[in-house]
């Protein structure tokens, strides 16, 4: 590539080293949110959610989900889908979903799927790799099995998580996950549907990714 | 497209414009009661409000402190991730680097997510001036952008606006709109627009809230998606950032990110946060597939060079200051003629532009402490007024450096007048007939009285000096006690 700007690196780090600068000494900490009970952390989590104008429903077990699944789209009368090849539920999305809407799996590059992505597809659906009880906190570690843009394009996304994903806060998540050894390529925190305020502090959802976000807390095995 | 310029060194008029636009002065103060009272309901705890302040403080000063080893970790890690890492002097360089990064593409067409370092640098110009079309992509941004602006605020670019503005904008320059009042639907129309344009772009840009040392991660915070559209849609992506912004650890994120959000818009988190560290890697079938992230010094290494102004650096740019500050409320963002407005932006500007552009901004305030109260990382910014108020009128002290534009504003006259009076002072005799003589002339003193009597009434002066009335006073109750005195 043309540019090379060593020699602006090599200013910039003699001007801040030319500084002596202390860290301060105190040690101070900052107590992050912890839930008593479980109960206590789905239920912060689904209000926070809720309140952040995402849909929640708890089921009692995985066998539920199906059906759930099959009435949201009743309910939506969503006609196209699009889901990643891997994944973990991608196995029941596909049976529930198959025989009722256009569904397709995510396996071409992006490149190829893009027009269809803005375009044609009423609803995504993925997994989570973790959930934030705190603040009503969806966490999606995209792969090739679940793409980015999987949680981003469709105006409406539907996520699936087990209770068992929920940590306390995020702090915790980093700690026990050891997120610092190293991160996947993207990491994407998501509490609720897109929003802004940006004409007249006047709250509009859907600004530019889904306006809908339907989160599926799996409560049980 | 020209954008319409407003310059710090015109401060005064462009205020007194602002102060007479009613319109303006209802959407700022609307605007700033909102966000006012969103701020207080985040924090209902001052305990832990305090506690968090101390952390947020603490973890950016040390953050500072090793700044330079900071930097070339991040070099490192980000390199290690994939992340080709450039740096940039100053804004004309970073314009350069940017504008070759995207011509080395043969791209023409950018979208850029919130990212104020560009609106510092003037990169939509730049690239303009060279055929490459830079959309922004941030709801406010764009109408903004749509209305030839620049952003009045650094989280709500559009707050100065208010609905029918944007309607009428929007009729104006997006065809087949059909003209409503509607919130919802005028976003709707701008999603439409803005979707075009994220298909076609060949290169995004955007900004960076954390830069994490650890990890080679950029982290974004935002709410509209916009965000993460401008980092996976377009096949290659640019971030710019500050050399400010870099932190140590993975775990200061959740605590900044925290007080960021909630002293911001009183959110207790934004809808996305969004980690990136790295372009695609294979078989991943989405993301860019190339990610540069531009470090950009412009003055801060000025700032860094001395203790006190380095707090400047702290920031983690939530905008509490401005939606605190009796004069920001007032006058709005504009008039300041910076990119950065308020209170930070009066501390920040004169590192970025120099004391000569911006020796106004510096006294533009009543140092009313409000700024520094709300502040996430308790950056002192009355006493950093202070401070620059003085540079910007007299010689370096020694052993600091010299900022750019020290004692620019330094005026004869004044300079001449305090000397005198520092004479007087400290000569007893020649002041007390200095002084008597004053009080018998000052009734023959001109009306008006330039700046000080502008928006002030001439202030009565007595038609004694004070020494004089307490000498009568002394006098006379000598004379009281000598007759027995009480009254
Ligand atoms: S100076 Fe403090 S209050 Fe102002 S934007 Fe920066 S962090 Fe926020």
């Amino acid at each position: 590539m043309a540019v090379s700007n060593s020699s602006a690196k090599q200013n910039i780090m003699q001007r801040l080293a030319a500084v002596s600068a202390l860290a301060p000494t105190n040690q101070t900490s900052a107590n992050a949110w912890q839930a008593s009970s479980p109960e206590q952390a789905l239920a912060r989590f689904e209000q926070s959610l809720v309140a952040a104008h995402a849909d929640v429903i708890i089921l009692e077990n995985a066998k539920q989900l199906s059906a759930c699944l099959q009435e949201l789209q009743q309910q939506h009368q969503w006609q196209t889908a699009l889901c990643g090849e891997g994944g973990e539920w991608s196995e029941v999305f596909s049976l529930a979903l198959a025989e009722h809407l256009q569904l397709n799996h995510f396996l071409q590059p992006f490149e190829q799927l893009k027009t269809a992505l803005f375009e044609s597809t009423d609803v995504t659906f993925t997994g989570c790799a973790a959930g934030i009880a705190d603040t009503g906190t969806l966490v999606l570690k995209p792969s090739a099995d679940e793409p980015r843009s999987l949680s981003l394009i469709a105006p409406c996304h539907v996520a699936v998580i087990k209770v068992s994903q929920i940590v306390d806060n995020f702090s915790q998540l980093i700690s026990e996950q050891h997120w610092h050894k190293g991160l996947p390529s993207n990491v994407v925190l998501i509490s609720g549907p897109s929003k802004t305020a940006d004409i007249q502090q006047t709250l509009a959802y859907g600004a530019h990714g889904p306006s809908q976000l339907i989160v599926i807390v799996i409560n049980g095995e | 497209m020209s954008v319409q310029h407003y310059y710090p060194s015109q401060f005064k008029q462009q205020a007194s414009d602002a102060l007479a636009n009613q319109t303006l002065r209802s959407n700022f103060r609307g605007a700033m009661d909102y966000l006012q009272q969103k701020r207080k309901d985040a924090f209902s705890d001052p305990q832990e409000l305090a506690q968090l302040r101390e952390h947020a403080e603490n973890i950016r000063q040390r953050c500072l402190s090793k700044l330079p080893q900071l930097l070339e970790q991040l070099e490192k890690n980000c390199q290690a991730n994939g992340i080709q890492v450039h740096w940039a002097e100053d804004a004309k360089q970073a314009q350069q680097l940017i504008a070759e990064l995207i011509q080395s593409q043969g791209a023409t067409k950018v979208v850029k997510g919130k990212s104020m370092v560009t609106e510092e640098i003037e990169l939509n110009q730049h690239l303009e001036g060279l055929g490459i079309e830079c959309v922004e992509s941030d709801m406010g941004e764009y109408i903004v952008q749509l209305a030839k602006e620049t952003p009045s605020h650094i989280i709500m670019p559009a707050i100065h606006k208010n609905k029918q503005q944007v309607a009428d904008l929007f009729k104006q320059h997006i065809k087949d709109f059909d003209y409503t009042l509607s919130v919802d639907k005028l976003i709707q129309t701008g999603r439409e627009a803005l979707r075009t344009k994220f298909k076609q772009a060949e290169v995004g840009i955007s900004g960076v809230n954390f830069a994490v040392a650890e990890t080679g991660t950029l982290c974004l915070v935002e709410n509209e998606g916009n965000g993460r559209m401008t980092t996976t849609v377009p096949p290659v992506h640019i971030a710019v950032t500050g050399i400010e912004k870099v932190v140590e650890f993975l775990s200061d994120v959740p605590p900044l990110f925290s007080i960021l959000t909630r002293s911001a818009t009183g959110q207790h988190i934004t809808t996305y946060f969004n980690m990136i560290s790295g372009p695609r890697r294979a078989p991943e079938r989405d993301g860019p597939s190339e990610v540069h992230l531009v470090l950009l010094d412009n003055g801060r290494s000025q700032a860094y060079a001395d203790e006190a102004l380095r707090k400047t650096l702290q920031c983690i740019r939530c905008g509490a200051c401005m939606n605190h500050c009796p004069v920001y409320t007032r006058v709005g963002g504009h008039a300041y003629g910076t990119t950065y407005p308020g209170p930070i932006g009066k501390i920040i500007s004169p590192h970025l532009q120099g004391l000569a552009q911006t020796s106004d901004l510096v006294t533009a305030s009543s140092l009313c402490g409000a700024c520094e109260e709300v502040c996430p990382v308790k950056i002192p910014i009355p006493s950093l007024l202070q401070r620059l108020r003085h540079d910007a009128k007299l010689p370096a002290a020694e052993q600091t450096p010299s900022l750019k534009g020290q004692a620019s504003a330094a005026s004869w006259t004044e300079h001449t007048a305090w000397r005198m009076w520092a004479w007087l002072s400290t000569h007893p005799s020649i002041y007390n007939w200095a002084m008597a003589v004053g009080v018998k002339l000052a009734k023959y003193l001109p009306m008006p009285m330039g700046e000080w009597t502008r928006c002030r009434n001439k202030p009565e002066l007595a038609s004694q000096t004070f020494h004089q009335t307490m000498k009568r006073r002394a006098s006379k109750s000598v004379t009281r006690s000598a007759t027995g005195g009480a009254r």
